[in-house]
């Protein structure tokens, strides 16, 4: 009946809110007053390269000033936070969604009586066999959420 | 999603924590000016504070302490909410989230009426189709569903057969949300039509 107490989406939404928050504000405050000592040399040094920058990029970040190091520092940040936040966000989304769907469609099977009730019970079955497949083939398995494994009984997890 | 997201997201949070040390300037000032999501410093308060209730419950539902994890996930509910009458996103999945919880936790107590009551209060911070607003939608099926066990075991049958009737209902809407978030998440699209053509 409860889902993983433990990671709540809006934890992860919280923390990746505030520390963007914190970049875009801390950005903005750096190009508005630009840098307080030492000019060009002290800005730049906050921001090294990203991983794969060959010598031609570093070559040219020399040649730019502070602020637009800074931003370019900043979209590489943002790309960053977007991949991760698809990543981060979607597949466990999907995970939280299947596992409340298994267990809906477990009680929904439990009080079925007539036949219209199982037929819908089975509806609801194919549902999550579906979306089993979807979440598999995009996420590859769940950690610590339900079974992607088409024969597992449904709900996969003890409830 | 495992260890390596987990150290990446983490990796990401502790970056931009650091840069606090160098910039002083109000979040909620920027977030005003840009025209952006307002999460400003009242808000990220909200958020500590709904971190460090749900640890609180955490603990006492360990201890088996039940009404005590009531105590302090209700507390966060009741408390004050950064810009009240705005709709704030992440404070609107708190409660959301919390609303569950507690019907979840009311429905351990055998408190029927209670956690009939706290899901209907979080499907009202959940009127979109989310993953918040399906579990409700599950939660709320397996109160009625408690209930018609109850009404049934006191020989009261037509109005089991109601509450049965309504749980399937719910449970079956719950299903057909979470399906539509699953698509969704994936970037896949559904064959679903919203609950039951209730909501979209």
């Amino acid at each position: 009946m409860t889902p993983a107490r433990g990671h709540r989406r809006w934890w992860t939404v919280a923390g990746l809110g505030i520390g963007i928050a914190l970049v875009q504000g801390c950005a903005a405050q750096q190009s508005v007053a630009g840098p307080a000592k030492g000019g060009a040399t002290e800005a730049p040094q906050a921001a090294p390269p990203p991983a794969g920058t060959d010598r031609t990029d570093r070559e040219e970040n020399d040649g730019e000033g502070p602020k637009a190091a800074l931003g370019r520092a900043k979209g590489d940040f943002d790309r960053a936070e977007r991949e991760l936040l698809t990543a981060a966000g979607d597949c466990g989304t999907a995970c939280r969604a299947l596992a409340s769907m298994e267990r809906a469609t477990a009680h929904l099977c439990q009080l079925a009586s007539s036949d219209e009730d199982r037929s819908r019970c089975d509806e609801a079955k194919t549902k999550v066999l579906s979306a089993r497949e979807r979440v598999r083939s995009t996420c590859g398995e769940c950690p610590g959420g339900p079974s992607l494994d088409r024969n597992a009984p449904i709900p996969s997890q003890r409830q | 999603m495992g260890g390596p997201m987990t150290r990446r997201l983490g990796a990401l949070i502790v970056c931009a924590c650091a840069l606090l040390g160098g910039c002083g300037r109000a979040i909620s000032a920027r977030a005003q000016e840009d025209g952006g999501p307002v999460i400003d410093t009242d808000v990220m308060a909200y958020l500590s504070e709904a971190r460090a209730l749900h640890h609180e419950a955490n603990l006492k539902e360990d201890a088996n302490d039940l009404p005590g994890a009531l105590v302090a996930l209700g507390q966060l509910v009741h408390a004050r909410k950064p810009h009240e009458g705005a709709a704030v996103p992440e404070v609107e999945e708190v409660l959301a989230d919390t609303y569950a919880r507690m019907a979840e936790l009311r429905l351990r107590t055998k408190d029927v009426t209670g956690a009939e009551s706290d899901a209907r209060a979080g499907l009202e911070h959940a009127p979109d189709s989310t993953y918040f607003r399906g579990h409700l939608l599950e939660v709320s099926g397996e109160v009625e569903e408690t209930r018609a066990a109850a009404l049934a075991d006191a020989g009261l049958r037509d109005q089991a057969a109601a509450a049965r009737a309504k749980a399937l209902k719910l449970l079956n809407q719950a299903v057909t949300v979470q399906d539509e978030v699953v698509g969704r998440s994936l970037g896949g699209q559904t064959g679903a039509t919203g609950e039951g053509g209730a909501r979209q």
